[in-house]
């Protein structure tokens, strides 16, 4: 178990505000590599599971063919990985344990910083698939859908 | 920067640039920014006041948002443009509101998008032309200047180059050492400098309407990029321009002589026809407003030559080639020649190369612009066939994967190659596309991470000519620093390996791909296309022969033709 590196207060009141404009401003001009030291930690698990029990409150819907589940996957070597289904229906998102809700449709699998970055709006989700930080299984149509159905903004935009 | 006319009549303005553009489309802005990049300063005359708010073209494939995407303004195109999720399906269907016939998934399964995103660092977006060019004409760097409001009447030889004399308001008079015409199909200065037209058999007049409506009771849950109708009294396709502000094209064909009367005379019900193709009445359609309607004859245009006899005029765009709409290569095209043609401007201006360089523009992209015509052409046939058929919808969805290479055309878009083997296409394959550092083709993208960041190989080129290499290959870097630019231009050497100081190749998809041998280097020109494999034994003699060969390889062959 490591401590990470040293943020600044003021950084990690932002990382864990769970307020996107917040956590945005957090992540400017950090270092990956840093940002993916810190969330290896506990204290940086603890704010990844903030980010997964928000998403509830994020969720804006739409149109489903019935419950939907998007596994998560968040790597944050060396530490394990820590994974969320997202059970979707037109109204509501239900965060659960992973594999306690059957198979998923889709499974979204990225590192912490690009997880933190995508549900901040701080990145979009294409992006990070084209730079091969995001890999998805199952339903390319559900996964596409992603950010709007939460709402996420392109980067720049309000959100 | 922009230039608007001034309202009060004055003599004509006097000015002097490297590179005088007539003609403000996508294919003219492109050219004055990739000529202005590479410290070219650039004059464009456009006659329209504004962009056009009709969205002729609405395509813009990967090897464009490359482009833009060196330009920085990839991100905005898409953002102004359509979301992957609203572009990703083609649809057949009797009236919108009527019965579907197919759908054709162009990114089908995870797999297909994963193994989409590995060849690119963007992805194909859909976005009007009249989006682009005014996102385009916002980021014109300084040495970039736009006049508008101004027509260029007369296109004439001076000792050291040309001299464009240009009505309006505000006239203006622009000395410059070359003229790169933009100037579209309807531009009347080519003639005048010797570029005589080319015509194939036209395939017939369409009737294009813009309009908006609130169209997503039909649309969602199957939102695609095309909705090709097939009703009892409309046969055409519905193009996606903006679905979030319910902008769309409606595309009709006249497939019969009755129909040219049907949709072509001067008291045409433009709603009735936008109704009948949705297939409900009435007030069914809410916010339905039309903002222009075209009829336009589709087929394809060329030149004989794109490069005046002088050599001071060279023609780009739709002003030396256009073809029909099908596959939306048509700005594409433009764009890319522009990008072709910049470098070798900026070479030949800057002394680092000798004019003859310039004769390779024509002999490279003629061939690509007469495949993507042929491609178009057969796409626009197989349609109108399709619109004409009488099919049961099983055997109709039965057949729709033939019309696949219509719309899933990676091959095409990255694929092409500007040397290819005698009697070969210079596309192999339009749906595939298979990277290859072979001269002649895209250098192939892969990301690199350099200091944490990720770089595509891509970027490497963007502003000079690159050398990318191997462990082997430091050789490179010492010739470099003894050379450091090439054809007047800037050069430099990337050691890439899995784990040196230089862009690592974590992936080892650099190695993979690129194939280097010992100390060989891939030569990349400032288009991102592969000039050379130099092995490495004499470097300064291999890049010396590795110039020559672009530069003396003389003029195109007359009609050169570039499909199988």
């Amino acid at each position: 178990m490591t401590t990470g590196p040293a943020f600044s207060p003021e950084r990690l009141a932002g990382l864990r505000s769970g307020a996107l404009s917040e956590v945005r401003a957090a992540l400017d001009g950090l270092p990956r590599e840093d940002l993916a030291a810190w969330l290896a930690t506990p204290a940086g698990a603890d704010v990844l599971r903030t980010v997964f029990e928000q998403m509830p409150e994020r969720y804006t819907g739409g149109p489903m063919d019935g419950p939907q589940t998007a596994r998560w996957e968040v790597e944050r070597p060396p530490a394990g990985t820590l994974a969320r289904d997202l059970v979707l229906s037109e109204d509501a998102c239900d965060v659960r344990e992973a594999g306690i809700s059957g198979a998923p449709a889709v499974t979204l699998t990225l590192d912490a910083v690009s997880f933190v970055e995508m549900a901040s709006a701080a990145s979009q989700g294409m992006d990070l698939l084209l730079q091969g930080r995001l890999r998805i299984q199952g339903d390319v149509h559900l996964a596409m859908r992603m950010e709007s159905l939460f709402g996420l903004a392109a980067p720049g935009e309000s959100g | 920067m922009t230039t608007a006319v001034n309202q009060t009549p004055r003599a004509a303005e006097q000015v002097e640039a490297d590179v005088v553009v007539i003609g403000g489309g996508p294919t003219g802005l492109a050219a004055a920014h990739f000529l202005a990049a590479l410290g070219i300063r650039t004059v464009v005359l456009e006659q329209r006041l504004t962009p056009s708010g009709h969205p002729r073209a609405t395509v813009i494939n990967s090897r464009t948002m490359e482009l833009l995407r060196h330009l920085g303004v990839d991100a905005e195109v898409r953002r102004a443009g359509v979301p992957l999720e609203n572009t990703a399906r083609i649809t057949w269907c009797t009236g919108l509101a009527g019965t579907e016939l197919a759908g054709l998934d162009i990114i089908a399964s995870a797999d297909a998008l994963m193994e989409r995103a590995v060849n690119s660092p963007v992805l194909p977006v859909i976005c009007s032309q009249n989006r682009v060019e005014a996102l385009l004409v916002d980021r014109l760097p300084e040495n970039a200047r736009v006049i508008r409001g101004v027509k260029a009447e007369e296109l004439a030889r001076t000792p050291s180059g040309v001299r464009v004399t240009a009505s309006g308001e505000r006239p203006v008079v622009v000395e410059a050492r070359y003229a790169v015409l933009a100037e579209g199909l309807h531009g009347a200065l080519r003639e005048t400098v010797g570029l005589r037209p080319t015509a194939s058999t036209p395939l017939g007049r369409l009737l294009d309407i813009h309009f908006s409506a609130d169209l997503t009771p039909w649309t969602t849950g199957r939102e695609s990029a095309l909705y090709w109708l097939l009703t009892d009294t409309v046969r055409g396709v519905l193009v996606t321009v903006d679905p979030k502000r319910g902008e769309w094209l409606l595309e009709i064909p006249a497939l019969t002589p009755d129909e040219e009367h049907t949709y072509f005379e001067q008291d045409v019900d433009h709603h009735k026809l936008i109704e009948a193709a949705v297939g409900v009445t009435g007030d069914a359609i809410e916010g339905l407003r039309i903002h222009s309607v075209r009829n336009w004859v589709m087929g394809s245009t060329g030149l004989e030559t794109w490069r005046s006899a002088d050599g001071r005029v060279l023609a780009a765009g739709d002003a030396a080639h256009t073809f029909p709409p099908t596959g939306g290569f048509g700005m594409n095209t433009g764009i890319q020649d522009a990008h072709n043609l910049a470098w070798k401007l900026a070479a030949v201006l800057r002394g680092g190369a000798p004019d003859t360089l310039l004769d390779s523009y024509e002999r490279e992209r003629r061939p690509v612009a007469e495949f993507n015509a042929r491609h178009s052409e057969t796409n626009a046939l197989q349609k109108r066939a399709l619109l004409q058929t009488d099919a049961d919808p099983a055997e109709f969805a039965r057949n729709i994967e033939e019309h696949r290479p219509h719309f899933d055309f990676e091959g095409q878009t990255l694929g092409f190659t500007y040397d290819p083997a005698p009697g070969e296409p210079v596309v192999r394959d339009v749906v595939n596309y298979r990277p290859t550092a072979q001269p002649g083709h895209r250098a192939p993208h892969v990301w690199l991470d350099r200091a944490g960041e990720r770089i595509s190989t891509t970027d490497l080129a963007r502003t000079g000519f690159a050398l990318l290499t191997g462990a082997q290959g430091t050789v490179w870097q010492q010739a470099v620093r003894e050379t450091p630019d090439f054809m007047g231009l800037p050069l430099t050497a990337s050691v890439i390996t899995a784990d040196g100081n230089g862009p690592r190749d974590t992936s080892g998809n650099f190695a993979g791909i690129y194939a280097l041998e010992g100390a060989e280097a891939v030569l990349v020109r400032p288009d991102g296309h592969v000039l050379a494999r130099l092995p490495g034994v004499e470097p300064r003699e291999e890049l010396r022969q590795a110039a020559g060969r672009i530069v003396d390889s003389g003029p195109a062959p007359a009609g050169t033709e570039g499909q199988s």
